[in-house]
């Protein structure tokens, strides 16, 4: 069936090529390229066409002199000096593929390290709270001291955030200020505690009635220096007043208190990485 | 015959096999060789495209240049081929600035075919041996003439032309050379071809009588 349609397509083809010029197909012909019914057709149309024949001729006159244009030599060598070649150290830093591959990799592993790392604290709620935001400049946390034994503490915001953390100094204002245990204190350290972690202690606040022996802004207004346990419910139970929470002021910041160390560390390797993936590539263009 | 041109060529082929591995180590020597291989092929091509020495030296050292930088990239296959489309590039490259600078069109001033003499007039019978002039001073003007037709061809017309009719390379080749496909080298190649033709037939004097267009 096909090859009935295509006989009769190259027919009324082979007639149309009988009516009009062949020129467009010349150039086909002459690289003897066309099919045979195309072929037959053409070459039926020259036989009766002087005017194709003869563009078919001066076509031809005008390829053979195409190919005898001469080689022409080159008016001086375009050999390469010795210099060219890539010195040692730059071609084994930028020809060795997996060099830059190792090093895209590890820049991208540690920007998407450090994007979930982020992107963690902001989910739990580490990011600073408005009340944090709207602090006078926050205390730096080298001059954290801590305050007098009997502070309250507070309970953590959601899971509480290492971030949350350093920023809790700036947060305790006046006496009475709540402050976060870094780590859990195990039961058997709060005699009459019930369970095994009784979540984050609350203690008594002193009754001291000198904001100034705190090194930390005082707020204005009476608002402000109410204690912060009375104006964010603790989102745990408070354990009743023991006395371990007389016991001297825990540090703030220690090993096991969450992986805050590690961020910068890999901040600084993420930036590293990225510019040594970069140098590479700008040598590589230098070098082209 | 036959076979001692092909015995030829498998040695070139191997030699130059062997200079491409050792060019692609760094080792300008070896490039070297292919340069002297190349370089009146990379040269002649550059000038029919360009049209003139100086822009032809300037486009064959950087091709040269450019080809030993990337030769890594250099997937196999042809090589004169693949050096072909780094002067092809660095030539279009030249005329590209050069029309940004001058704004003159590269595609140089266009033919009527109407008015090409004999075209649409009465044919001349040419015998099918068809012959160019061999009278060596005539032969000279006679080439010159088709150079300067090849330059009124459009860039891309001009690339086709000169490397497939000029040179000799094949379709595969072409295509590769100039980073398209079959189809525009076989339809740029016909409309080349007879515009060329067309430049050709105003000059008849070239011919012998019995050859005119």
């Amino acid at each position: 069936m096909e090859s009935t349609n295509e006989n009769a397509s190259s027919d009324r083809q082979g007639t149309v090529e009988q009516e009009r010029h062949v020129a467009d197909a010349l150039s086909e012909y002459l690289n003897g390229e066309l099919p045979e019914p195309r072929l037959a057709a053409i070459r039926a149309h020259l036989a009766s066409c002087p005017v194709c024949r003869h563009d078919l001729t001066t076509l031809q006159l005008t390829v053979r002199a195409l190919n005898e244009l001469p080689l022409q030599t080159a008016p001086r060598s375009f050999a390469l000096p010795e210099s060219a070649a890539p010195s040692r150290r730059l071609a084994f830093l930028s020809t060795l593929f997996w060099t830059r591959t190792a090093v895209g990799v590890l820049a991208a592993m540690l920007v998407v390290v450090l994007a979930l790392r982020f992107g963690t604290s902001l989910r739990s709620g580490g990011a600073p709270s408005p009340e944090i935001a709207s602090a006078p400049a926050a205390a730096p946390l080298g001059a954290y001291r801590p305050e007098p034994p009997g502070a309250v503490v507070p309970a953590a915001r959601g899971q509480g955030s290492a971030v949350a953390q350093v920023a809790q100094p700036a947060r305790q204002v006046g006496p009475g200020a709540a402050r976060p245990l870094a780590t859990p204190v195990p039961a058997a350290a709060y005699p009459g505690a019930t369970s095994a972690y009784p979540g984050p202690l609350t203690t008594p606040a002193p009754p001291s009635n000198n904001p100034a022996a705190y090194p930390y802004p005082q707020p204005s207004g009476g608002a402000q220096t109410a204690p912060i346990a009375q104006r964010a419910p603790l989102s745990r139970a408070p354990v009743a007043s023991t006395p371990a929470t007389s016991a001297a002021p825990e540090p703030l910041l220690q090993p096991s208190s969450g992986p805050i160390w590690y961020t910068p560390a890999l901040g600084l390797l993420a930036v590293l990485a990225v510019v040594a993936a970069a140098a590479m590539l700008i040598l590589d263009r230098r070098k082209r | 015959m036959n076979s001692a041109k092909s015995v030829a060529a498998a040695g070139q082929r191997s030699v130059e096999d062997g200079a491409i591995a050792a060019a692609r180590k760094g080792d300008v020597n070896a490039f070297n060789q292919l340069v002297t291989l190349y370089q009146d092929l990379a040269y002649t091509v550059a000038i029919r495209l360009v049209g003139d020495r100086d822009t032809a030296n300037d486009v064959c050292q950087d091709a040269f240049f450019s080809a030993f930088r990337n030769l890594r990239q250099f997937q196999g296959g042809s090589f004169r081929s693949w050096l072909l489309r780094i002067v092809t590039n660095a030539s279009y490259d030249v005329l590209r600035a050069r029309q940004r600078h001058e704004t003159v069109s590269i595609d140089g001033p266009a033919v009527d075919p109407s008015s090409s003499d004999g075209s649409a007039g009465d044919p001349i019978s040419i015998a099918d041996d068809t012959q160019l002039p061999e009278d060596l001073a005539q032969r000279g003007e006679f080439f010159r003439v088709v150079e300067e037709g090849l330059k009124t061809l459009p860039i891309e017309q001009r690339a086709v032309l000169v490397l497939f009719d000029v040179h000799g390379l094949s379709y595969d080749e072409v295509a590769t050379a100039l980073g398209t496909n079959l189809g525009t080298v076989k339809s740029r190649l016909s409309r080349a071809r007879g515009r060329l033709r067309d430049y050709l037939v105003r000059h008849p004097e070239l011919w012998r009588p019995e050859e005119r267009l």
